[in-house]
């Protein structure tokens, strides 16, 4: 009897923690888009931001037992997005400060989240703004075909 | 004494010129002017537009000068007041590198004088506060700014 008093104080102890920790942590549904990233409150910005990072970067060094050590998909990896990633170059919150300053122009709200971060950290980077706006473009062209929309104009 | 007299017409004339040069608007403005103001000092915050927020921000200051005393010229003093909060927060959001987030080193006083000015800001805001890896903590300007909004119905 006391061995089942034991368990269920347990059991019951074990429901609390879950609960408290559920209630502690966001839910975040990813953003695909400007028009979902803007939706999120700062700190679900914030928290998927870093978790963007971190995942990114996991991926990449995960990429040579995922592909194979020598696969096209590695070195493609190593040479082009291992640079356009935000992990250690960027931190959350710049990272969302510079997503909410894109996402202002409304003509960029339905570009991909991926695609916006890539244009950021070439701006951030002092890229050539010729580049950039022709990035932009194709951009805005690629998130209104995806959401099935006609480009918005300024 | 006839140069002294023409100096008695003369000066008020001057002061009635000059004062007129300096406010060519008419004394009373129609009622719809304002809310016009107000209503694009609101679009361009929402749409985060700097630039059209200075603009608006610029006019309507212009214009509560001009407005005759009474209770709509102090509801719209009461309404440039938080929308120059508004402004100071949205400038910095829209400038600084970091600029989602702000605390005393970023934007000076900012977060004290709100909890003085603005009961229910502290409780609002804390919900949202986060702390960096060096234990600063940190307001978000996308809540600050909702709060401030909310401010202009709430009397």
């Amino acid at each position: 009897m006391k061995k089942f008093a034991v368990a269920i104080a347990l059991m019951l102890s074990a429901i609390v923690a879950h609960a408290a920790d559920r209630a502690t942590t966001p839910e975040i549904t990813p953003p695909s888009n400007g028009e979902e990233f803007l939706r999120l409150s700062s700190t679900e910005k914030l928290f998927w931001s870093i978790g963007y990072s971190q995942g990114y970067l996991d991926a990449l060094n995960k990429i040579d037992v995922a592909a194979g050590a020598n696969s096209a998909c590695a070195s493609l990896a190593a040479r082009t997005e291992r640079q356009s990633s935000t992990a250690g170059k960027m931190s959350g919150f710049e990272l969302v400060s510079g997503l909410e300053k894109f996402y202002a122009d409304p003509a960029n709200t339905l570009i991909p989240v991926g695609s916006a971060i890539r244009i950021y950290m070439l701006q951030a980077a002092g890229k050539d703004q010729t580049t950039i706006q022709e990035l932009i473009e194709t951009a805005r062209a690629l998130g209104a075909e995806s959401s099935h929309r006609p480009i918005a104009s300024k | 004494m006839e140069s002294l007299s023409a100096a008695f017409c003369i000066i008020p004339l001057l002061f009635a010129v000059s004062a007129r040069v300096e406010k060519p608007l008419p004394r009373r403005i129609p009622a719809i002017v304002p809310g016009i103001v107000l209503t694009a000092l609101h679009d361009a915050n929402a749409t985060s537009d700097g630039r059209r927020f200075d603009g608006a921000l610029a006019v309507a200051k212009f214009i509560v000068e001009v407005m005759p005393l009474g209770p709509q010229r102090n509801e719209f003093r009461r309404s440039i007041l938080i929308y120059e909060d508004i402004g100071t927060v949205l400038s910095y959001a829209m400038r600084d590198r970091y600029g989602a987030y702000f605390n005393d080193d970023s934007l000076p006083g900012m977060h004290d004088r709100l909890i003085a000015d603005y009961p229910g800001y502290d409780d609002y805001i804390t919900e949202f506060r986060v702390a960096d890896a060096k234990g600063n903590v940190l307001y978000p300007t996308a809540e600050t700014r909702t709060f401030l909004v909310e401010q202009l119905t709430d009397k």
